[in-house]
Parts: C-alpha cells; structure tokens; sequence
C-alpha cells in the first residue's frame, strides 16, 4: 500500500472513531474497541533487527550444526578451522565425512587442511567406534602431515633460547587402533602401525635451519631418517564427569610404545608414558582444583639412539606455558600441572595455574630438581561439555607468553 | 481499564507509532470536553475482548541467543514506574486472550485443580503412530497420533532423575491452569516401546534438517536415552496439540505488530508482570519468551491470537536435562556485579547460594524454601515485565497464590504421580513454605487490606496479613473520607473515621445517603501504606468501583 493511501485510511478511520464520539460518554470498552479498529487499519508484522534476523538466519540454516557435526554440511563436506599441530599457525582445510554406515557401525573421514604457515594434513579414516554396543572400537588411519617449521633449541635441559632454528618435519602413516571398553569408564588396546619420516630444511625466514646449527652428534637422526613400525599397548580410566571440560573425577592412561627402526636399525626404541588427570570440586562444583601429571620415558635399545624429532618436548600452550613451543627436548620427560578453576558466570571459569617439569637424558636425574616453572592466569569460555576457546597468559624466566587457543589445556 | 497514550506503543514504528498518537488524540478529544470522568458507566470491566477478527498473523521466530542477548545487555521495552495498563478499575486483570481469572474468581474444587486445562483423558489406548522426532539435545521427544487421531507431543525424563521432569511439568502446568493462564493440555502416561507404531515410508527432519527415514531403530535409540520404569516401560508426559495455528513466541515487551487486538504494551500488563511472583513461587527459571506460544484461533480472516505458557520442564527442582542447578533463580546466567566480583575476588567471594543444602530426591530435583527469598528470585535473564512489576502487580499476584490452601497444593502435587510419597510430601511442605514466604514477603509492600464490600452502611474488609496468619491482628486503620468528582478527579474531603480491628467502618451519613451516581474516596491508612476505595452511589446503596493501593 502506497503510504499516502495508507495515511488517509487511516485518517479517516480516526475521524470516524472521533465523530461518532463527540457529545457521548466512552466506555472502556468503546475505548479499546476503537484502538484495535485503528491498529487494525496500521498493523503489519514486526520486522527483526539486524543481528536478530542475522541469528535467525544463521539458525534456520543450521548452520552451526552443520559445522560441527560429522557427516553434516554440503553431501559431507564441511569446512575445518584449525586443528593442525602446536606452532602450525591458522589453519583450515576441509573435511568429508560419511557417518553410522554399515548399521550404525562405520564413520569415515576424509581431512585436508593447510595452514598460513604451509602446514599440511591430509588423513583419511575408517572408524568402528560402536561394535559390541560399543564395548569394542577399531579404526584404520592413513595420514600425511608436513610441518615445515618446527622450532628446535637443541636437546637437554640447558638448551639455549638463542639457538632457536627450524626444521622440516613430514611423516606419513599407516595403522590401526583397537580395544576393549570393558566398563563404561575403562579401555584397553593396542595400535600398530609403519611410519615414514622425512626431516628437511625449515623454511621459517626469522631463523636458521636446523642444520646449519647442529649436527647429527648432537642432535640424533638429523641427517637420515628410517621408516618405523610402531607398535603399542594403551590402558585408559576414565572417570571425568565430563571429557571435554571436566570438574570431576580422573583420567589415568598408560602406554607402552616401541618403535622399531625397520631400516637403518639405528633408532629403536620403547617409551613408557603416564598421563594422570585429577579433577577435584568444591563449592558445588563451581570451584576446581585441577592437577595433571605426565610423564614420559623413552629407552633407546641397545646400541641405537632416539631420532630428536620423535623426542618429546616441553613448552607451549599444553604444558610449560611461560616458554615457547618445543623449548625443552630430551629423552625423558616429567611435567605437572595445578590449576584453581573458578566460575565467573556460566559462560566463562578463570583460572590460577603453575607449571613445573623438566627434560632430562638419564635415570639420574629423575629427580625434581632443577624444574623448569611458569606460572599465569586464564580465561575458558566454556560450556558444560567443552571449553571452546580459552585464553592462557603465562610468566616463566623467558619472559611472558599470551595465547589463544580452541581447546582445554589437558 | 486504565491505558496510557504515552506507553502504549513504545517499540512500534515511528509511522505506526505517530498515527496512533495521532488517534489518541481523536479519541481523546470528545471525552475532554464532555465526559473526561475517571470512572466510566461499564467501570470496573470484566472482560478485555481482545478478539475481535484479525485477518493475518505471520508466524515469527525469536532466537534463543538473541533474547538472551538483548534481555541481558540492553534495556528493551519501556522501563518506568506506571501502574499496569491492562487492568479494571479495581486493580484487576480482566478476562482475555491473555489471562482467565479461574482461582481468583473463586474457589475451584481440588478435582478442578487437578483436572486443569485438560479437557480429555489423554492418548487413547492402543497403538501410538509415531510421525515425528525431537532429536537435537539430550532428551528426544516424539510428536504422535493416537488411535483416535489426536496429536500429541511426547517428551520423557532424563535417565538420571526419573518422574523429574515429567512431574515438574504435569504439577505447574496445573498451577499456571489455576492462575488464569492459557496452557496446554497436559497428560502422564507409561507406554512400552512395542506401542510406538512407524507408518511406512515415514520420515523426520533430524538435527540438521534433513529429512531421514524414521525406522524403528531410530526410536530405539531415542528413546535409548530417556529414563525407563523397571519394568521397561517408559514414562512420558504428552502435551495435546493446541487448536490453532501457531504464530510464534510473544515478547514480554513491545505489542505485536500484526494483531490489532495486543494494544498493551507486554511490559505494562499485569499477568505479565506479576507473572513474576508466579515463577518465583514455582521456580519457573526458564520463563522466557521462548517458553510461550502465540496461537491464531478461528477460521481464517475471522480468527485471533490467543497467548500461551508452554514447557514447564525447568520448574520446582527440575532444570529439565539434570536436577536443577544451584544458579537458577539465584542468579541470571550473566550479571555483572557477581561476575565481577567473583573475576577480582580469584573466586574467593562466594554467593550465598552456593552453599544451599537439598535433600537428595532425584524424583524432586532441587527446590528448597529455607533459602529462597521472595524478592531476590531471579529468571535466567531479565525479563522487562519483571523489572517492571510494582507492589500492586506483586500483591495482585500474592492474593492468588494465597488463594491455593495447602490441601489444594497437596492435590495438584498428586497430578504428578511421584512414586516416592516422601518425596512428593518434601515438594508439597516446600510449595507451602514457599507460598508462605511470598505472602509474608509481598503484603507487606502495598495495603494488604482486601475483600471491600458495604454492608449496612458499613465498608467492611479483611486484612490478608491476618487472613493467612502472618499478622496475629489487624491493625489499626485510619480512615478519611471524601467527594470526588468524577469528572476532574478532584477530591474534597467530608470527613475522618477509623476502622475497628474486624475490618469494619462506619460510612458517614451523607456518604450512605449520597445522590444517584454521586462518588466519594475512602482511604484507608496503617503504617506507611493507604488504599483508596471509590464508592459509586447506585440506588441507594454503595457499589465499590474502584481501589487503588498506594
């Protein structure tokens, strides 16, 4: 309707409601009945605001759901924010997924992603999660993935900061994962699978190569690289009220992993790893002590040594947050972790923590002297199943380090 | 009905807006020269008829994020101190689309109390066809047909709290019945997964809106996740389809813009505020907009909207999902002063409500009434209405609650059907605590004189703080009489009085003598709190047509 059309029917109407008023008493009921007779001539559907017409656009699409859900999105593509390695930098790629195939038992994966900082993953995945009313699970992965700037400071607890270069590293992969889940809360397993390396020249312009710093006396499998069989054993208790942003309960995992050096028989070795998760609440919950404590020992077999790029390091957003990502790198490894969680409103917790671990070469210094330490706040934008992205900052002896990351810290 | 031409239509176009002020104006205008009298001849109205033919309702849609949003950051609908716009002359709520006056309007049998809304005795026996799903989050639902072709929506408990949410929803669906407002038809049953019949070829939308086959191993594992009785069969609660076609959520400010009949601005209607003393009362955290159904009756062009509550799920000690959290009702899901100050604090400052104590029925959930404070209840965000809710929106509410004895409460709680009677008697003692703490909380912010009514020549009342045992006797009240004029409002007093302690005043003999359609003011006062009551001189007797608590 055009407006001055409006306008005037709309005048009229009020004249006439005015008229047949003049010289007599309105009752309530006149007085209502005329109002609605006037918004009648003037009603139309109430309109969205920008962002609300947004939300609702967003909603009806959903589109949300269809991020984040596997095997939704475009006939099972999606696309996929980060999730490369540590120090990868942005990344995003895209994803394929096809869901409960074969009776609700198979899921399958397709994954390539990429980062700014030239990451690569490409991996592909059959997973049986649900066989036995999911008291047993199987999965065949194939996976490639390039990172060409790895930061190494050398190996050893007293590796300097001002040794910072970067090296190249490519892996790929071909396993297979199964177990028993017993229990609601305890798995059992095994993996197997061969392992291709490459490590090559670090392509980060800020620093120099690996290479031209350090050599294969010091710094183990820099110049050849074999392929693996990797075969390992795993046990898992899981008692967290929650995986994904845990306020009670524990998790305790052991694994025992030996890599056999199929080609050079240069590099074999076995590790035996911990993780151990306590989650303690208090104040109804809305207050959590968390504590974590990992540990990592690697033993080479005889006569051979342990490649530096499969050693395990400190440093980074997971674990000694004052220092940078791969600071610390030895054979063996002792981390712990104390956080003080509390809720600020249901959205959002903070968080106190400490750091404390070490690197170190022998059972001699299976010690805790000389830890390494840091210390900071932070913030988990969280729901009650996930944190969904946190912000940790952090002070050690380095210095202060600030990050943003997409997941929980352990 | 007392409306204002300055409130009315606060968040409706700016070309809308001014042609209505515009015919403000035009109404107004013969009233101010002949009869601008403050009570008019169908003083005080019974009935709102807000239904009157719309031709066209377009459904709309509120995201939840949105309303959380703007609720929470923004001051949406007017916010100021104005007495509700919606009701008579004596302070209540008439009857409309709206709101039904059931227990106000009088004693209601324990069997119409539990009866309800409920007009039928729920799913028919036999086959239930399934012809489609609630798949998105935790607890699925099933929208079915009977045998008898009625449709009905099925939603069940949680495994971990059986009875929970499903009594939840059955109990306070009958209270928000009893209050006045329009509710779905609720109703208990237990079925076993064999009755759930699936047409052939027949489909559902799943999470992502894709339409996937719906096989009986999809409902299998639907309802997988729902808590089962021990014998197997599961427990659900089936809300009727409501007649009509739905149109969406209201708002609890602004009108709709659409529906010529929604000409009171949500924020300023009584039911809608004292809405709030009803969800404090029964915990109803959730009671959003979302939680609210519009519904265009009738056939089409000759139809109207009609306002629902639905989704009782998080009341009493259900929070739906789980038992409900120690937050809800304590505190909004955001606030800045606490977030604030648990932030600085390093979470060493802790709310009271933390420390709350319950007792462990997982049929129940959490509710208590040892901690609950009537005006420190809080939904999960703010509601406009709410903030909107003065003392007389609040005693109009409290005299309803009032109204349920404690052998009503104890009724309605049966419709429930706990299996754990202990249980079921923590949640009624607790019901009847609560009840107890609003009255005692809210008569006492506005004159709790109530029950006017002249006999011989004398205006009796009843003091509610007495009536319900809060006070052991009435107080004292003063009384002064006056004219009024009912053309200008303007007062002149004849004379002072008081009241003895029975709720008894003598009216003075020119008031009891007073011509045809003569009209004088009392006003009684006690403490800080007065109420005046506007008496109409028809046929020789006194007929109150107007009270006015200040």
């Amino acid at each position: 309707m055009k407006p001055g059309i409006f306008l005037l029917g709309s005048f009229s109407l009020v004249l006439w409601t005015a008229s047949v008023m003049v010289g007599q008493e309105v009752t309530r009921a006149e007085e209502a009945e005329a109002l609605r007779r006037q918004k009648t001539a003037v009603s139309k559907p109430d309109q969205s605001n920008t962002i609300e017409a947004a939300m609702l656009w967003v909603q009806e699409r959903k589109l949300q759901e269809k991020l984040e859900t596997p095997g939704a999105g475009y006939k099972g593509l999606r696309p996929r924010l980060g999730g490369l390695s540590t120090g990868s930098g942005f990344g995003f790629g895209i994803q394929f997924d096809r869901v409960e195939m074969l009776n609700n038992q198979l899921d399958f994966s397709l994954v390539a992603a990429g980062s700014l900082r030239q990451y690569q993953l490409y991996q592909t995945k059959i997973d049986l999660p649900r066989l036995a009313g999911e008291h047993i699970f199987v999965s065949a992965t194939a996976t490639h993935r390039a990172m060409p700037q790895e930061d190494y400071f050398g190996l050893g607890p007293d590796s300097k900061k001002s040794n910072r270069s970067d090296y190249l590293y490519e892996d790929t992969s071909y396993g297979a994962r199964g177990g028993v889940r017993p229990l609601r809360w305890l798995r059992v397993g095994a993996a197997v699978d061969w392992l291709q390396l490459n490590v090559g020249h670090g392509t980060d312009p800020r620093f120099t190569s690996t290479e031209r710093v350090f050599n294969d006396q010091n710094t183990p499998g820099l110049d050849r690289q074999p392929d693996f069989l990797r075969s390992q054993w795993f046990v898992a208790i899981d008692t967290r009220d929650s995986a994904g942003n845990p306020r009670s309960g524990g998790y305790y995992a052991a694994s025992h992993t030996t890599y056999h050096d199929r080609s050079l028989h240069e590099f074999g070795f076995r590790r035996f790893e911990t993780d151990l998760q306590q989650y303690v609440p208090f104040n109804a919950g809305h207050r959590v002590i968390a504590f974590r404590f990992h540990s990592s020992f690697d033993d080479p077999k005889q006569g051979q040594r342990v490649p530096f790029y499969l050693q395990q390091s400190l440093g980074g957003s997971n674990d000694l947050r004052g220092f940078r990502e791969f600071r610390f790198r030895d054979r063996n490894q002792l981390v712990s972790n104390l956080e003080y969680r509390w809720e600020v409103f249901s959205g959002l917790d903070m968080a106190l923590f400490g750091d404390a671990g070490k690197v170190f070469s022998g059972r001699k210094d299976l010690d805790l002297d000389n830890l390494e330490t840091s210390y900071g706040f932070g913030f988990r934008f969280n729901t009650v199943k996930s944190v969904i992205w946190r912000i940790d900052i952090a002070r050690s002896r380095e210095g202060t380090r600030a990050f943003i990351k997409f997941d929980n810290v352990f | 009905m007392h409306s204002s031409s300055s409130t009315m239509f606060s968040r409706t176009p700016w070309s809308i807006q001014s042609m209505l002020v515009l015919a403000f104006v035009f109404l107004w205008y013969p009233a101010s020269l002949e009869s601008a009298q403050v009570f008019r001849s169908d003083d005080p109205v019974s009935i709102d008829r807000d239904n009157l033919p719309v031709s066209m309702v377009v459904r709309r849609k509120i995201n939840d994020y949105d309303d959380f949003l703007e609720n929470t950051f923004f001051k949406v609908g007017e916010r100021k101190k104005q007495r509700a716009v919606n009701i008579n002359t004596l302070g209540e709520v008439p009857n409309s689309s709206w709101f039904t006056n059931r227990i106000g309007a009088g004693v209601i049998s324990p069997e119409q109390l539990v009866q309800g809304a409920n007009r039928g005795e729920g799913p028919a026996p036999g086959k239930l066809t399934v012809i489609g799903g609630k798949t998105q989050g935790v607890t699925p639902g099933f929208t079915i047909k009977d045998s008898l072709g009625d449709t009905y929506f099925l939603k069940f408990d949680p495994a971990t709290n059986p009875q929970m949410a499903t009594s939840a929803e059955m109990i306070s669906s009958k209270f928000f019945d009893a209050l006045g407002y329009n509710v779905p038809e609720y109703y208990l049953i237990n079925f076993n997964p064999s009755d759930l019949e699936i047409p052939p070829g027949a489909t559902i939308r799943n999470e992502l809106d894709d339409r996937i086959p719906l096989t009986k191993k999809f409902v299998d594992k639907l309802v997988s996740k729902v808590a089962h009785n021990e014998d197997g069969s599961i427990r659900a609660i089936a809300s009727k389809l409501i007649p009509g076609s739905n149109v969406g959520p209201f708002k609890f400010y602004s009108t709709r813009g659409d529906d010529p009949n929604d000409i009171f601005p949500h924020e300023h209607r009584r039911e809608l505020r004292g809405y709030y003393i009803f969800c404090s009362w029964l915990n109803h955290d959730d009671s959003r907009s979302v939680n609210t159904a519009d519904f265009y009756v009738g056939s089409n062009g000759q139809g109207s909207v009609k306002h629902y509550l639905i989704d009782f799920g998080s009341t009493l000690g259900s929070g739906s999902l789980t038992a409900q959290k120690l937050r809800p009702g304590n505190e909004n899901i955001f606030e800045a002063r606490p977030t604030f100050a648990r932030m600085f604090s390093f979470g060493i400052w802790l709310p009271s409500w933390v420390s709350v104590g319950f007792p462990d029925f997982p049929t129940i959930g959490r509710i208590e009434a040892d901690f609950f404070q009537p005006d420190r209840w809080k939904p999960e965000y703010p509601n406009p209405a709410f903030q909107n809710m003065d003392a007389e929106d609040a005693f109009w509410a409290t005299r309803l609650v009032l109204m349920f004895r404690d052998q009503d409460i104890r009724s309605m709680a049966t419709a429930g059907r706990i299996s754990n009677k202990v249980a079921e008697e923590y949640l009624v003692s607790t019901l009847i605590k609560r009840r107890d703490k609003v009255g005692n909380y809210w008569l006492r912010q506005v004159s709790p004189l109530d029950g006017f009514r002249v006999v011989d020549g004398e205006l009796m009342f009843e003091d509610l703080l007495v009536k319900y045992g809060f006070d052991k006797e009435m107080r004292q009240y003063n009384a002064s009489f006056a004219s009024f004029d009912n053309k200008t409002g303007a007062k002149a007093n004849v004379g002072t009085g008081s009241a003895n302690r029975q709720g008894r005043l003598p009216l003075p003999a020119m008031i009891a003598t007073a011509a045809e359609n003569s009209f004088h003011v009392v006003t009684l006062t006690a403490d800080s709190h007065a109420v005046d009551v506007f008496l109409k001189s028809v046929s020789g007797t006194q007929r109150i047509v107007g009270i006015q608590r200040k």
